[in-house]
C-alpha cells in the first residue's frame, strides 16, 4: 500500500535539489542534442563523432565554453535574483564599470573623470580587483535600496539605473575606452589567473583543449557554489520563500528587505566579476562592453527554468541556458555552409530564408525562438510534474 | 478621553461568566492572554471600544462577530500588527507590549492565516522549518533531519498523511497539497514550535466537509496539548463543534463571553446579528 515517496524525488531531485532542476535537466538533454546537430554532422550523419571530425567537435566545444563565460557568470546571480522575484536590467554598465575599475587601477598610466584624476603608478592587482568588486557590489546595493525602500517594481527601477549607471561609467572613464598595452598586460599575472588559456599554464596542452580559458573553471566553480548556497543553506531557503510568498516569509520572521538587497548586491558583484574577466581576457573595456548582457542573462535564466514571478529556478538550469545560447551562437555559424549545400538550400524560395536564418547576423533570431520554445516547454513540464 | 466617555467600561466585560474570573472556570488552564479595555481608533472611526478578551490554556475560545465587528482588528492588536489606542495586554499575567509580529512570535503567539502561511513552491519540510531552518556544523541545511522531524511532528498531532504509510511526502511542494492539507501543515507547525497561543483565522472557510473535520480535529489536538486556541470563523456550525467559550463582538464592542452549553447555535447567530441582546 505505501507508495514510496522517494520515487518522485529520485536522482534528479538529489542532484539538482529543487524541482526547477528538472526542466533544466531536460534542456540539458536538448542542449546535448543540439551539440550533436550543430556540428556539420547534421548533413553528414552522426558518424563524424567517431572519425577525424571528432577533433573539430572538441574545438567547437571549447569555443562554446569560452564564449559563454561572461553571461555565464552573470546568470548565476541573476537566477538568484529572479528567484527573489526581482530583475536587474542594469548589469551591463555594472560589468563595464568593473572592467574599467579593475583595468585602470591595475594598469595605471591613465586619467579618470575626464582628466581630473591622474592614475600614474598601478595599484597591486589584488587591490584593483577588490576595489572593482566593491564598487560593483555598491551599485547592486543601490538597486536593492531603491527597490525595497520605494517599492517600485525592480523592472522599472533598474531600467532607470541602467541609464544612470551608463552615465556613471562615462563619467568615470571620461567617455574613453581603456586599453592595456600588450607589455603592461603581461605584467599583471592576475589577468592570466582569470582568463588565461590552458596552454599558457601547461605547454603540453597544445591541442584544442589548450584553447580553453581558465575563466570557464571560474564560471563552473561559482555555479557550484551558488547552487549550493541556494539549495543547501538557510539563506537560499529564504530566497525561495521571499520569491514564492512574501507574506508567508514575513510571517515566519524573515527579513525580506535584507534578503532582497543582498540579491541585488550579489548581482552587482557577479556583474563585476564578469567585468574583471572581460578585461583580463581582452585587455580592453569600453562604455558599452556589457551591452545586452542583462537580457541574455534573463533569457538564459528563463531557458533554464526560472519563473518570472519568482520563487522558482535553478542556478545549474541558468548555466544550461547560457550554454544553450552559446551553443546556438556557434551552431548557427557552423550550420550555415552545410545547410546551403544541402537539400534545404535547394527548396525554392523558402530554402533561401531558412539558410539565411543561420547566418551569424541572425543569431539573435534563433535565441528568440529558443527563449519562446523553452518557456513553453518549461511551463508545460511544470504543470505536468 | 473619548474612551472614558462611553460607560460600558469593564462592566460589559463580565456579561455572563466574567472574563475577570481568573483560573478555573471549567477549563483546565490558567490565563494565557488577557486583553483588558482594548480600544482602537482609526482617525475618527472607533473600531474597538473597551473590549476585554481572555484565552486560557487548554481551551478553544471562539471569537465571533459579523463583518466589521472588530474581530480582525482585535487579533491584529494581539499579533502586533496594530498598536492599541488604549488598554493593556497581559500575557500569562504579565503586562506586555506587542509592537510587531516578531514580538508576538517571541511570546509564542502563532497565527494561521487562510492561504497566507505557506510558500507553495517550497517543500512541506522546508516550509515547516522556514525561518528556523536546522543547520549542521558547516551551517548547511540538514534537509533529511528537517524532513524526519516534520513527519514526526505532524504525526504527533494526528496528521498521518505524511507518515511513511501515508500518501503524501514531506519533500513534496506545498502547492500540490489540498487546502486542508496545507492548513494542517500550518497548524502542525504552529503547535510544534511551542506556540502557547494559536490563532486560527477562518481556518475552514475554503475547505471541503471532510477536510474541515480533519482541521477541527487538529484544533482539538492542539487544545489537548495545553495550548490556548482562538478560533475565528463565520461558520457557526464549525465554531459550535470545537469551541469551549465564545466571545462575541458587535460594532466594536463585546456583547459578552459565553461558555459551551450556554447557547445554542441559533442563540449565537441571533447575538451576532443583533436580533437578540445577550
Amino acid at each position: 500500500m505505501p507508495p514510496p515517496p522517494a520515487r518522485r524525488h529520485g536522482v534528479l531531485h538529489a542532484v539538482l535539489g529543487t524541482p526547477a532542476g528538472i526542466p533544466a535537466a531536460i534542456l540539458g538533454l536538448l542542449l546535448a542534442l543540439f551539440c550533436v546537430l550543430s556540428a556539420p554532422g547534421v548533413v553528414n550523419g552522426f558518424y563524424f563523432l567517431f572519425d577525424s571530425g571528432g577533433a573539430l567537435t572538441l574545438r567547437t566545444l571549447v569555443s562554446i565554453l569560452n564564449g559563454s563565460v561572461l553571461t555565464g557568470i552573470i546568470v548565476l546571480a541573476v537566477v538568484m535574483l529572479m528567484i527573489n522575484g526581482e530583475f536587474d536590467l542594469s548589469v551591463g554598465p555594472i560589468l563595464a564599470l568593473g572592467g574599467y575599475l579593475f583595468g585602470t587601477l591595475a594598469i595605471g598610466g591613465t586619467t579618470l573623470l575626464g582628466g581630473l584624476i591622474p592614475v600614474g603608478a598601478p595599484l597591486p592587482a589584488v587591490a584593483a580587483l577588490l576595489l572593482a568588486l566593491l564598487g560593483c557590489t555598491a551599485l547592486g546595493v543601490v538597486n536593492g535600496l531603491i527597490v525595497t525602500v520605494t517599492r517600485i517594481p525592480s523592472f522599472i527601477a533598474t531600467l532607470g539605473t541602467l541609464f544612470i549607471f551608463l552615465w556613471v561609467v562615462s563619467v568615470y572613464s571620461g567617455n574613453q575606452s581603456f586599453e592595456a598595452s600588450r607589455e603592461a598586460a603581461q605584467e599583471v599575472a592576475l589577468f592570466r589567473v582569470f582568463s588565461g588559456r590552458l596552454r599558457d599554464f601547461n605547454a603540453a596542452l597544445s591541442g584544442p583543449l589548450g584553447n580553453l580559458r581558465v575563466s570557464v573553471f571560474w564560471m563552473i566553480g561559482l555555479a557550484l557554489l551558488m547552487q549550493f548556497v541556494l539549495v543547501r543553506t538557510r539563506y537560499g531557503n529564504r530566497v525561495f520563500a521571499v520569491g514564492g510568498n512574501v507574506q508567508a516569509a514575513r510571517a515566519q520572521g524573515i527579513n525580506v528587505r535584507q534578503v532582497k538587497i543582498s540579491g541585488f548586491a550579489l548581482t552587482g558583484l557577479f556583474a563585476g566579476i564578469a567585468g574583471v574577466v572581460l578585461f583580463s581576457q581582452f585587455g580592453r573595456v569600453q562604455g558599452n562592453s556589457g551591452q545586452q548582457q542583462e537580457l541574455l542573462a534573463i533569457a538564459a535564466a528563463v531557458v533554464g527554468g526560472c519563473l518570472l514571478t519568482g520563487g522558482y529556478g535553478s542556478v545549474l538550469g541558468g548555466l544550461v541556458g547560457v550554454l544553450t545560447i552559446s551553443t546556438l551562437r556557434s551552431g548557427v555559424v557552423l550550420l550555415s555552409t552545410p545547410l546551403q549545400n544541402s537539400f534545404i538550400g535547394e527548396i525554392p524560395v523558402l530554402g533561401i530564408y531558412l539558410v539565411r536564418l543561420t547566418s551569424s547576423d541572425n543569431f539573435l533570431t534563433i535565441v528568440g525562438l529558443t527563449i519562446v520554445g523553452a518557456a513553453v516547454l518549461n511551463s508545460y513540464i511544470r504543470r505536468r510534474l | 478621553m473619548a474612551d472614558g466617555s462611553n460607560g460600558s467600561g469593564k462592566g460589559s466585560g463580565g456579561a455572563r461568566n466574567g472574563s475577570a474570573g481568573n483560573g478555573d472556570s471549567g477549563g483546565n488552564g490558567e490565563s494565557i492572554v488577557r486583553m483588558a479595555g482594548i480600544g482602537k481608533r482609526f482617525g475618527t472611526v472607533s473600531a474597538l471600544e473597551e473590549v476585554d478578551f481572555e484565552v486560557r490554556a487548554g481551551e478553544v475560545t471562539a471569537l465571533l462577530g459579523d463583518n466589521g465587528a472588530g474581530k480582525s482588528t482585535l487579533i491584529k492588536i494581539l499579533t502586533g500588527v496594530y498598536p492599541p489606542s488604549s488598554g493593556t495586554i497581559y500575557f500569562r499575567g504579565r503586562a506586555v507590549r506587542i509592537d510587531s509580529p516578531r514580538d508576538a512570535r517571541a511570546l509564542g503567539i502563532e497565527t494561521v492565516y487562510q492561504d497566507l502561511a505557506l510558500v507553495p513552491l517550497l517543500s512541506v519540510a522546508r516550509n515547516f522549518f522556514l525561518g528556523r531552518e536546522l543547520t549542521g556544523p558547516l551551517r548547511t541545511l540538514q534537509v533529511r533531519r528537517m524532513e524526519r522531524e516534520t513527519r514526526q511532528a505532524l504525526g504527533d498531532i494526528g496528521i498521518e498523511k505524511f507518515s511513511q504509510a501515508g500518501n503524501r511526502s514531506v519533500a513534496e511542494a506545498v502547492g500540490k497539497l489540498s487546502g486542508g492539507e496545507r492548513q494542517s501543515v500550518a497548524i502542525g507547525r504552529a503547535v510544534h514550535f511551542g506556540a502557547s497561543l494559536l490563532i486560527l483565522d477562518e481556518p475552514t472557510s475554503a475547505l471541503s466537509v471532510a477536510e474541515t473535520e480533519k482541521v477541527l480535529s487538529y484544533t482539538q489536538a492542539a487544545k489537548r496539548r495545553g495550548l490556548g486556541v482562538i478560533f475565528i470563523s463565520h461558520n457557526i456550525h464549525h465554531v459550535y463543534l470545537v469551541a469551549d467559550r465564545y466571545t462575541i463582538l458587535r460594532h466594536g464592542r463585546k456583547t459578552g463571553d459565553y461558555v459551551k452549553g450556554d447557547l445554542t447555535e441559533a442563540d449565537i447567530a441571533a447575538i451576532i446579528t443583533g436580533e437578540r441582546e445577550r
